[in-house]
C-alpha cells in the first residue's frame, strides 16, 4: 500500500514537471551562415553585415575580420546564423568609427567619423536601397558577398 | 511468557469489570441493553485505528498542492501582466486621441520636436540670435492640454526655457525642478521596470538634476535619433534625402545612418493627415521603449544607462521619438564587446529601438488612433515600412 502511494506521488510530481516542459520559444528556423566579404575580388575587413529577413525572423549581424570572413549571429548575440529564407543584405563600413563608441548625449553633435570616408557606397546601408540579397537555406550556408561597384 | 499471560489476564479482568459496570449502570430491560456489547466492540476497534496521517500521505498531499499551485501561479502572473498591458494600451489610446484632438484644433499634427538650433526653426523671432537659445518643446509638451494636464502646461515657461530647468524661478510653486520631475501617469507603462526618474544628470554638480522619463515616444519614421549629427542634404548618392533635413550644429554626416524625416513626426516640422499617403492604418504614430538592457547598462565604455534617455520635459531627439529601422525589442547583443566599430551603430540602434516589457513584442498606436500589439518576430522589413508615412510600400499581414 505504502509502495503504491509512493509511486502515485512520484507520478504526480513527474506529471507536474511535465506541465512546465516544452514552454520554450520556438521561433523561426535558423541556419548557420558564414562567408567572405569582398570588393573588386579583394577581401574587405571591418564591414558590418546585416541580414534582414523578408519574412518573420530576427535580423542577423556580423563584422568581417581581417580576411573578410564573417559569421552571422542574431542581433541578440545568442542564436547562431540567420532565419531560413530570403534576405536583404545591408552593409556598413565600420572602419570609419573609432575603436570605442562615442559616449552619451555629447555624441549628438560631434562628427563620429572624424572625417573618414567609407570604402563602400551608402546605398548598401539601408534595406530599402541595397542591391544585394541572399537566400539562407536550411543547411550550413557559405555565402560570399561581392560588393558591386 | 508468564508476563504475557499475566497481562492478558489483567486485560480480560478489566473487560469483565467494565462490562459489568455498564450492565449495572444500564439495566437489561432498557432499550439500550445490547449497547454494552456495541460499546466494548467500539473500544476494541479504537485500539487498532490509526490516528493522524502517515508520512507518505502527507507527502502526496503536499505534492498535489504543489502541482496545483504550480499550475495556478503562472496563470495569476500572466493575468497580472495582462492587466498591466491593458493599462498600457489605454495610455497609448489616450495619447492617440490627444494627437487627433490636437489635429482637430490646429489642422496639423504636433511638432515632433521644436528646437531652435536649426535653420528650419519656424519661429525666427525666438531664434538663438534672440534671447532664447534653449527654447525646446518635446512632443509630449504639446499634448499636455489634451491629456487633462492643462495646469501643467500653464506652468511651463514658454519664453525662457531655462526657467523650467534649473534656474530657480521667483515663486516657489513655479520651481523648474518640480516641473522636470513632474510625473504624468498617462506617460508611464506599468510593465517597465525601475524608477520613473533618470539618474542625476550630472552627479558632480550641486543641482543634481533628475528628469521624469516617458515610456511613450512618437514614431519619426525609420530613424529618429541619428548619432553624430547625421543630416545629409540631397545628393547624387542619396537623392531621396528629404530637403527638409535639419542640420544640427556643424556635424559631418555619419555614413552609417541617415536621419530620415519619413515618419509622421519630425523636428521643427508639422505634417497633417493628408501627408500620410501610406494610409493612416499603415503608419505608426506612437510606441513604447523598453528600459531594460543589461549590456547597455553594464558596458564600461559606454558609461551610460538606457534609463537616462527619455527626459520628456527636456527632450532632444533620443527623448522624443524612435525609429522603425531597428527591430522591435532590440537590445545590445551579449557579444557587444567583440563587435568593434559596429558598436557605434548598435548604440545608435538601441536608442532608436521600440520595445516593451510585455512578452514577445510591443504595443503601438497607429495614425488612425487604433492600438495594436506587434510581435517582435515580425519581418524587420515590414516593421520598417510601418514607420514611414509616404514610403509607398505594400504592407502585408503582420
Amino acid at each position: 500500500m505504502a509502495a503504491s502511494l509512493r509511486i502515485c506521488s512520484m507520478a504526480l510530481l513527474v506529471s507536474g514537471l511535465g506541465v512546465f516542459a516544452g514552454c520554450g520559444d520556438s521561433g523561426p528556423k535558423m541556419a548557420p551562415v558564414e562567408g567572405t566579404v569582398s570588393l573588386d575580388g579583394k577581401p574587405l575587413n571591418n564591414i558590418m553585415v546585416e541580414f534582414w529577413p523578408s519574412s518573420a525572423g530576427p535580423r542577423s549581424i556580423a563584422v568581417s575580420d581581417a580576411q573578410g570572413r564573417y559569421k552571422l549571429m542574431a542581433d541578440d548575440g545568442k542564436r547562431e546564423g540567420a532565419a531560413v529564407g530570403p534576405h536583404k543584405v545591408v552593409l556598413h563600413d565600420v572602419s570609419v568609427y573609432g575603436e570605442n563608441p562615442p559616449v552619451g548625449r555629447a555624441a549628438e553633435n560631434v562628427d563620429v567619423t572624424k572625417g573618414k570616408k567609407p570604402r563602400i557606397s551608402n546605398k548598401f546601408a539601408s534595406p530599402e536601397t541595397t542591391t544585394i540579397s541572399q537566400t539562407v537555406e536550411d543547411k550550413k550556408n557559405d555565402l560570399n558577398i561581392d560588393i558591386p561597384k | 511468557m508468564i508476563l504475557k499471560d499475566f497481562t492478558e489476564q489483567i486485560l480480560d479482568n478489566t473487560m469483565v469489570v467494565e462490562t459489568a459496570i455498564v450492565q449495572i449502570w444500564r439495566p437489561s430491560d432498557s432499550p439500550f441493553a445490547n449497547m454494552s456489547l456495541f460499546l466494548s466492540k467500539e473500544k476494541e476497534g479504537m485500539k487498532s485505528r490509526k490516528l493522524g496521517f502517515t508520512l507518505v500521505e502527507l507527502l502526496v498531499v503536499i505534492a498535489i498542492i504543489g502541482v496545483l499551485v504550480g499550475l495556478l501561479l503562472p496563470a495569476v502572473q500572466s493575468a497580472r501582466e495582462a492587466a498591466r498591458r491593458m493599462q498600457c494600451s489605454n495610455n497609448l489610446k489616450q495619447l492617440g486621441l490627444a494627437v487627433h484632438m490636437f489635429h482637430d484644433t490646429h489642422r496639423k499634427f504636433p511638432y515632433g520636436m521644436l528646437r531652435p538650433q536649426s535653420p528650419q526653426f519656424p519661429h525666427p523671432e525666438l531664434s538663438p540670435a534672440n534671447t532664447n537659445p534653449t527654447r525646446r518643446y518635446g512632443f509630449m509638451h504639446q499634448l499636455l492640454s489634451y491629456i487633462e494636464q492643462d495646469n501643467l502646461w500653464q506652468r511651463w515657461d514658454q519664453l525662457v526655457f531655462n526657467n523650467n530647468d534649473r534656474v530657480p524661478a521667483t515663486a516657489a510653486q513655479f520651481s523648474g525642478d518640480h516641473f522636470m520631475k513632474k510625473t504624468v501617469p498617462t506617460l508611464v507603462c506599468p510593465s517597465n521596470p525601475g524608477s520613473l526618474l533618470s539618474e542625476p544628470a550630472n552627479p558632480a554638480s550641486t543641482s543634481n538634476q533628475q528628469y521624469f522619463r516617458t515610456h511613450y515616444y512618437g514614431c519619426a519614421g525609420t530613424r529618429g535619433y541619428p548619432r553624430g549629427g547625421v543630416y545629409p542634404r540631397p545628393s547624387l548618392l542619396n537623392p531621396f534625402a528629404p530637403a527638409a533635413q535639419d542640420p544640427v550644429g556643424p556635424a559631418a554626416p555619419n555614413p552609417g545612418y541617415v536621419s530620415t524625416s519619413d515618419g509622421i513626426l519630425a523636428q521643427n516640422k508639422q505634417y497633417n493627415m493628408g501627408s500620410a499617403s501610406d494610409g493612416t492604418s499603415n503608419t505608426l504614430l506612437l510606441g513604447e521603449r523598453a528600459f531594460f538592457d543589461p549590456i547597455f547598462d553594464s558596458d564600461t565604455v559606454l558609461n551610460d544607462r538606457i534609463r537616462n534617455w527619455g527626459w520628456v520635459w527636456f527632450a532632444a531627439q533620443g527623448d522624443n521619438f524612435l525609429g522603425t529601422g531597428v527591430p522591435i525589442n532590440f537590445r545590445l547583443p551579449v557579444n557587444f564587446a567583440t563587435l568593434g566599430g559596429a558598436r557605434t551603430l548598435l548604440v545608435d540602434d538601441r536608442i532608436n529601438a521600440f520595445g516593451s516589457m510585455h512578452t514577445g513584442g510591443a504595443q503601438f498606436t497607429l495614425l488612425d488612433g487604433s492600438v495594436t500589439f506587434i510581435s517582435q518576430s515580425i519581418s524587420p522589413i515590414t516593421f520598417r515600412a510601418l514607420g514611414t508615412r509616404a514610403g509607398g510600400e505594400v504592407i502585408g499581414e503582420y
